[in-house]
């Protein structure tokens, strides 16, 4: 059997992409670095600036786009963005709490640091909320409702049983879909169904940065690695997990 | 996928913005604020037992329901706000473009009969304006020989309360210097109110009791437009709460608007010099200071308006301020930094 990850897009979300947005978004601010150069040639000069290369930069932008900080698509590579026209609603709020976490930062007194330590939270739920709102298969996959749904069912998933679920699942709540996943995991669990290198063969990655990022937000914890994998719901967000599962 | 989950973190950011926002007003919080907080109630019109009237999902949404007008000083923000406000009342676009001196006439009659019937209210806040004016509290008054407190509404609630009695018309509060207000001490925990969603005749309509006991909400017709001052505080800076509730409009200076070249050479060239030097597009001069102006009147307006802004702006570093004053060469007038005063700008003596 042939198996196939959902599609991700290649970062996790981290400290570092936080840092690398707040870099992004302070050179689109900033009109006498970004003013006039079409997104294309700021590109370039963002990798220049971040120490990267011009595709991590396209990346940070579609993850941009998938948190819901940038409208998608407003970046077009002959134009020159308009940095009023850009940012969604939810983005203009986290860009002014990561403004607001930097100038403090710079002056680290204790209610700063009390302060910092909510702004942490505050973006956590922010990226709570582009999680379940990710979506694949064109739309009709959320990705962290079927996760959910999977590990309520099973308890736990492991590497395989991660790309099962990646396999078989590709449209929300589709009852056809999730009978077969029962079956391949009632089977792989009894020993009858097995899997060797080679057996993914498309995105392949997908048990890293999938997981990862429901992991950040708090949704599962993750333990051990690669062929280790061992997924399991986190307890702290069960109640809001279940509305997830619910919700139509 | 936007449902009950969704609706539970942001209740979970809203709260945690609040706390942000109360920290960083604990100066002028304190004993400020109304003691018993509201009681928050999600309800359906038919579900109150002391109801508010019933009102219909809005229509019109050319126009944000709230909106801050933002820009350096001068450059029309107070003035525009009179054409936004038409433009609400109205129902149609905003008018980008420059009024005639008739045009003008035309919209401050009309502005003045919306002001007049009740549909325009416009108000500024400073520094000690509180949530008893502008929402409600509790104020002395004579009752015969006696004096007595009573309950007196603000003039937030005042319009508020008309507006949802209304089922037709739009209204639409001007306030001016928002940021210059303390917002958690005036709006108290109502700010939630002011969200589009939230508004009463919405889908997601919340009406509130006030510490004083009476039931009340903000209808989807009340319409806030609010003026800044992005050199006064740039709007990065201003509380969160605050800025994600509104839409947020940039008014930048605008030279094609003075006649006078030599003066709209000046301007051009400061507002260049200053966003160069102070890497801002908050801290620059606008054309209101210019406009109706000659260029006989350079001195006087650079004396009195725009160079001790420029001393502000560049915290008294008078090098800074003479070299932005390198924008009237070419004029009649030179720089005069003689005496023991600040620096100013004369008329340059004919050989």
């Amino acid at each position: 059997m042939e198996l196939r990850g959902w599609k991700y897009e290649g970062r996790k979300i981290s400290e570092k992409l936080h840092r690398q947005i707040l870099e992004i978004t302070g050179i689109l601010k900033d009109t006498e670095k970004s003013g006039g150069r079409s997104w294309r040639s700021l590109q370039e000069y963002m990798a220049e600036e971040l120490g990267t290369k011009p595709g991590q930069i396209r990346t940070i932008k579609r993850m941009m786009e998938e948190f819901g900080i940038l409208k998608k698509g407003v970046l077009k590579s002959s134009e020159i963005p308009d940095r009023e026209q850009i940012y969604t609603k939810d983005g203009r709020l986290l860009l002014e709490l990561l403004e607001m976490e930097q100038l403090m930062s710079q002056c680290l007194t204790e209610a700063h640091r009390q302060q910092m330590g909510v702004l942490q939270e505050i973006y956590r739920l922010c990226y709570q909320k582009a999680l379940i709102s990710y979506t694949c298969e064109k739309g009709m996959l959320h990705p962290l409702k079927a996760t959910l749904k999977a590990l309520k069912e099973y308890e736990y998933l492991d590497y395989w049983e991660w790309y099962l679920l990646n396999t078989v699942i590709r449209r929300d709540d589709d009852v056809g879909q999730e009978e077969e996943l029962g079956r391949l995991i009632e089977e792989y669990r009894a020993g009858k169904l097995s899997f060797g290198a080679g057996a993914i063969v498309e995105n392949k990655l997908s048990h890293i940065y999938v997981p990862g990022n429901f992991a950040y937000g708090g949704f599962l914890l993750e333990e051990g690695d690669h062929l280790d994998l061992r997924l399991t719901l986190n307890g702290e967000y069960r109640e809001l997990a279940e509305k997830i599962i619910n919700e139509r | 996928m936007a449902g009950e989950a969704e609706r539970m973190i942001d209740e979970q950011i809203d709260a945690r913005l609040r706390k942000i926002m109360e920290a960083r007003n604990l100066y002028d919080s304190a004993g400020h604020m109304p003691e018993q907080k509201p009681d928050y109630r999600e309800s359906s019109p038919d579900s109150s037992e002391r109801r508010l009237e019933a009102r219909k999902p809005r229509r019109q949404k050319l126009h944000p329901l709230n909106q801050i007008l933002y820009g350096a000083p001068g450059t029309g923000k107070t003035y525009a706000t009179v054409e936004y406000a038409l433009a609400i009342l109205e129902n149609r676009a905003v008018s980008e473009g420059p009024a005639s001196y008739q045009e003008r006439n035309r919209q401050m009659e009309a502005y003045e009969r919306y002001r007049a019937s009740g549909r325009i209210v416009f108000t500024m806040f400073h520094q000690s304006y509180g949530y008893e004016e502008f929402i409600q509290g509790i104020r002395p008054g004579l009752s015969g020989e006696t004096v007595s407190f009573q309950v007196a509404d603000g003039i937030f609630k005042k319009m508020a309360d008309t507006a949802r009695k209304d089922d037709e018309n739009s209204y639409v509060i001007i306030i001016d210097e928002i940021n210059r207000g303390n917002i958690s001490r005036i709006f108290g925990e109502l700010i939630t109110l002011l969200e589009e969603d939230k508004r009463w005749g919405e889908q997601n309509q919340i009406a509130v009791t006030l510490p004083l006991g009476e039931l009340f909400a903000i209808p989807n017709n009340l319409y806030v437009i609010g003026t800044m001052n992005s050199a006064d505080k740039s709007i990065s800076l201003i509380d969160a709460a605050l800025r994600r509730r509104f839409d947020f409009v940039e008014l930048a200076p605008r030279p094609e608007l003075i006649e006078d070249t030599g003066l709209r050479n000046v301007l051009v060239r400061l507002n260049r010099y200053l966003r160069q030097e102070l890497r801002s597009t908050d801290l620059l001069v606008g054309h209101s200071y210019f406009i109706g102006k000659q260029e006989k009147e350079l001195g006087t307006v650079m004396n009195r308006n725009i160079i001790p802004l420029l001393y502000e702006y560049f915290y008294d570093e008078e090098a800074k301020v003479k070299k932005a004053l390198e924008c009237i060469s070419g004029s009649s007038f030179e720089v005069d930094d003689t005496g023991n005063r600040r620096i100013r700008v004369k008329e340059k003596v004919s050989q």
